[in-house]
């Protein structure tokens, strides 16, 4: 007959279902021991393999497999079908009654009919549990719908798989333990012990001393064990057979802690004493299932569930003002972000206005870099001084362009050369390499320096440098910044100046020497006066003193005509005129040297300095007839309408030529003979007079007119002197006759 | 005993001069030429004791000149004495590192052949 228990196990449920409800869900407390609907749980609690006997069986080979087993319990089964169980209190009762069981089939003793379960219904673990406690149950057969037999729950195995941890924890032994405990003294007999476990229905009996602590217990297994072993119970006495010592539990203990020590020493009960050792009850494992009584988890339920609510409200509370405090918190930071975030915004503003103001001053100071740097590089772009870098190893790092022009190389062919071995003659590369050691020592060599750079035509050129040091931020010299004035046209005309100068000297001291030494022996007797020898001494000293005097004479107006002192004096002059007057003065010295002047003249008007053209004139005519021999002819031209290559359109030029027939100028030596102190000699060396200067005066004179002068000339054959004047037609009319 | 000196100078003035000096002052033959070339040809023919060249002269200047005589076996050996009347230091210590000597412009005439003994090393006659 299948047990129902749907409507307890509803109501069951529902409690269950409430408590999962209505839990707080902060809590979260769903102990897993209270629910019993986890179909693991049930199927913990069965014993899928329970002890079966046939109905056949004999008795004692029942309680023997019963021991065997250590099951309280055989199920008799027929058919595969439970006919009957038989248990340890069925034995009891047995034995009680005085009964023989040899001979007997379990079948005769079992209990009849047994209540099952179907296995369909089993879903729940309490209710199960419920169920065999309305019943007084301690096993229950589980069938199939066909009857057939499935296991077995028993209370035993109820109790091992439910895990009541909790409740177990929470609950005392006091809680649930037996106050009734039946009590026998050590002298009382087995028999008599089975009388009373089965007058009181009770599985157990303690033993307990004369002072009435308990010190013992015997079971319903232990009187299974004795009829195994054949003991006389009614001669033994309960002292001889009892489980001594008993284990100590306490009233206090935990539920969880007996039902440990029950697993533990695999026993069913416990006595349970005092702390004094006296007696307090009984408690077995059916005691701790009470405390998992549906009823007893029903008021355990409703207690947790008020402390549920309890502390749900408290919580509730404590999160309100949690809450609040939050929210003011919140409210307060909002307000201090608030405030953060306005000073933030000020700063923003301020680092704004300040980064302006940066910006602003970085482009003016920009700005003003940019225009110190273009001013720079204008001054070294435009400046005529040549500005060079060199590095510390000696390459150069910057050029300016007036130096690449200078030295006739592009940038970057000059960038990173190295200055010596590129620039520098040869001979002065080992004065410039030990200036710089010095300056680089700081040996406190001179900061002007002087040498020569070759450029690419392989011109020397001369430059005076001032160089500075360049230094990084450590202070370590680094290289050297240069500036050269290039000085060569300077020292040209320095040169030139000394030159002149020797020259001069030389031109000077040599008339100057005849002079003085010819009167110093006359006037002191060393050469008679009256001698032959004196006379030419006098004479050579006049001619001396006249040369000297003409040379001085020259050497002033040359000056003067360089120097720009005396001025042209322009005037309308009469060609003819001026060569009759020039021809006159000469003719007593032509006649002299037995020379012929002959003029061509178609009589011009020019303007020009009359003074400066007689000297001309003057000049080229006493060469011509120093150098013309005895019986030639000296001829003077003048050619209008002379046409220059040099002249523009619109231009004229007068040309007048001056011709002798004397021994003509060596080809090389024909531009040299405008130079100063530079006269025509030919190979017998001899030079004929004058001073060097005349016809460097003439140039000066023609040049000076924008005309030109020049020579043409044949050795052997004589010699022609041209020089042309420029003419305004409009102006001057010149070629009215 | 007289001396031969050939005196070499472009300029008239002072080969007068100094012939009349050192003929008048010591006694000695001066043979005279007015150019380099005239100057070579002398001193290879007449093998004077001593030469007074003038270095300044138009054609051969006188230190061409002197390399010349210096190049000719026939004239190597006559000590050479440079007329010159060039101021210049430098110059003077070029042209005495070249010859015997060196007698500035404008000279001394009762002074030209104690000069010219005293280069030479020359006792007095």
């Amino acid at each position: 007959m299948a047990v129902n228990p749907d409507a307890k196990l509803l109501s069951f449920q529902d409690r269950l279902g409430t408590l999962g409800d209505g839990e707080p869900k902060q809590l979260n407390m769903k102990p897993e021991s209270l629910s019993s609907n986890t179909p693991s749980l049930i199927g913990r609690a069965v014993i899928s393999r329970p002890s079966v006997v046939s109905p056949e069986m004999p008795i004692e080979d029942a309680i023997a497999q019963m021991n065997a087993c250590e099951d309280s319990y055989v199920l008799i089964v027929q058919n595969q079908q439970p006919i009957g169980i038989f248990t340890e209190r069925d034995l009891v009762r047995l034995i009680a009654s005085g009964q023989t069981i040899s001979n007997k089939s379990v079948a005769q003793a079992m209990t009849q009919p047994v209540i099952t379960i179907c296995n369909a219904d089993l879903t729940d673990a309490f209710s199960v549990f419920e169920q065999m406690q309305q019943r007084r149950l301690r096993h229950l057969p589980i069938v199939e719908a066909d009857g057939t037999l499935f296991g077995i729950i028993t209370k035993n195995s109820l109790r091992k798989a439910l895990t009541p941890s909790t409740l177990l924890k929470l609950k005392l032994v006091e809680n649930v333990m037996q106050t009734k405990v039946v009590c026998a003294p050590t002298t009382a007999r087995v028999r008599q012990i089975a009388q009373k476990m089965s007058e009181e229905e009770v599985s157990c009996v303690v033993i307990v001393a004369p002072d009435a602590r308990p010190i013992g217990i015997v079971t319903e297994r232990d009187i299974v064990q004795f009829q195994t072993l054949g003991l006389d119970m009614a001669a033994t006495s309960a002292q001889t057979v009892m489980s001594t010592p008993l284990l100590p539990v306490h009233p206090k203990d935990s539920l969880w802690q007996t039902h440990q020590q029950m697993n533990q020493h695999r026993v069913r009960r416990f006595v349970v004493c005092t702390q004094e050792g006296q007696l307090a009850g009984l408690i077995t494992q059916s005691s701790l299932l009470q405390a998992l009584n549906p009823a007893e988890v029903k008021q355990m339920i409703d207690l947790l569930q008020q402390e549920v609510e309890q502390l749900r409200t408290e919580n509730q509370t404590l999160l309100e003002v949690r809450n609040q405090e939050l929210e003011n918190e919140q409210v307060s930071l909002n307000e201090k972000l608030q405030n953060e975030q306005r000073e933030l915004q000020q700063a923003y503003v301020q680092l704004d206005t300040i980064n302006a103001e940066l910006e602003e001053r970085v482009t003016q100071r920009s700005a003003e870099l940019n225009q110190s740097e273009r001013r720079w590089r204008t001054l070294l772009e435009d400046v005529q001084l040549a500005v060079v870098g060199t590095a510390r190893d000696g390459h150069i790092t910057y050029a300016n362009p007036f130096f690449l022009n200078l030295i006739g190389y592009g940038a970057e062919e000059t960038m990173n050369a190295d200055w010596i071995k590129s620039f520098i003659p040869g001979p002065e590369r080992s004065q410039v390499k030990d200036y710089f050691e010095q300056l680089y020592h700081q040996l406190e060599p001179s900061l002007q320096h002087q040498h020569s750079i070759l450029t690419r035509s392989g011109e020397a050129r001369i430059l005076v440098w001032n160089n500075t040091l360049l230094r990084d931020t450590q202070g370590n010299v680094t290289g050297t910044m240069s500036i050269g004035e290039d000085v060569t046209e300077r020292f040209a005309v320095d040169k030139l100046k000394g030159d002149f100068v020797a020259m001069v000297s030389h031109e000077l001291r040599t008339p100057l020497t005849a002079i003085h030494g010819g009167i110093k022996m006359l006037s002191q007797g060393i050469v008679p006066s009256q001698s032959e020898q004196g006379q030419h001494i006098l004479q050579v000293a006049a001619e001396s003193s006249e040369r000297l005097v003409r040379l001085v004479g020259d050497i002033l107006a040359l000056e003067s005509l360089e120097s720009g002192k005396s001025s042209l004096r322009r005037q309308l002059i009469h060609t003819q005129v001026l060569t009759r007057q020039v021809t006159d003065a000469f003719s007593i010295l032509a006649a002299k040297a037995n020379v012929t002047i002959e003029v061509s003249d178609p009589g011009l008007q020019i303007v020009a300095d009359s003074d400066r053209l007689t000297q001309v004139f003057t000049n080229l005519l006493d060469n011509a007839i120093r150098f013309s021999p005895s019986g030639s002819t000296i001829r003077i031209n003048t050619t209008p309408d002379y046409h220059d290559l040099d002249l523009g359109e619109g231009e004229a030029a007068v040309c007048f030529s001056v011709c002798d027939q004397g021994l003509g100028i060596p080809v090389e030596q024909q531009d040299k003979v405008f130079e100063r102190f530079t006269q025509a000699s030919h190979d017998n060396g001899e030079v004929k007079g004058g001073t060097g200067l005349g016809l460097t005066i003439c140039r000066n004179i023609i040049e000076q007119h924008g005309g030109k002068i020049w020579v043409e000339s044949t050795v052997g054959e004589g010699s022609c002197f041209y020089f042309t004047l420029p003419v305004d037609r409009e102006k001057e009319d010149y070629l009215r006759r | 005993m007289s001396r031969t000196v050939l005196v070499i100078d472009d300029d008239q003035g002072i080969r007068v001069i100094l012939k009349a000096a050192l003929e008048f002052t010591a006694g000695w033959k001066v043979l005279l030429a007015s150019s380099g070339v005239e100057g070579m040809a002398t001193a290879q023919t007449e093998r004077p004791e001593a030469i007074l060249l003038d270095v300044r002269m138009p054609g051969i200047d006188g230190i061409s000149l002197f390399r010349k005589l210096q190049a000719q076996a026939s004239t190597k050996e006559i000590p050479v004495i440079f007329l010159t009347a060039q101021a210049r230091e430098v110059e003077r210590q070029e042209l005495e590192e070249l010859g015997v000597g060196v007698i500035l412009k404008p000279f001394e005439p009762e002074a030209i052949a104690i000069q010219v003994r005293t280069l030479l090393g020359w006792l007095v006659d």
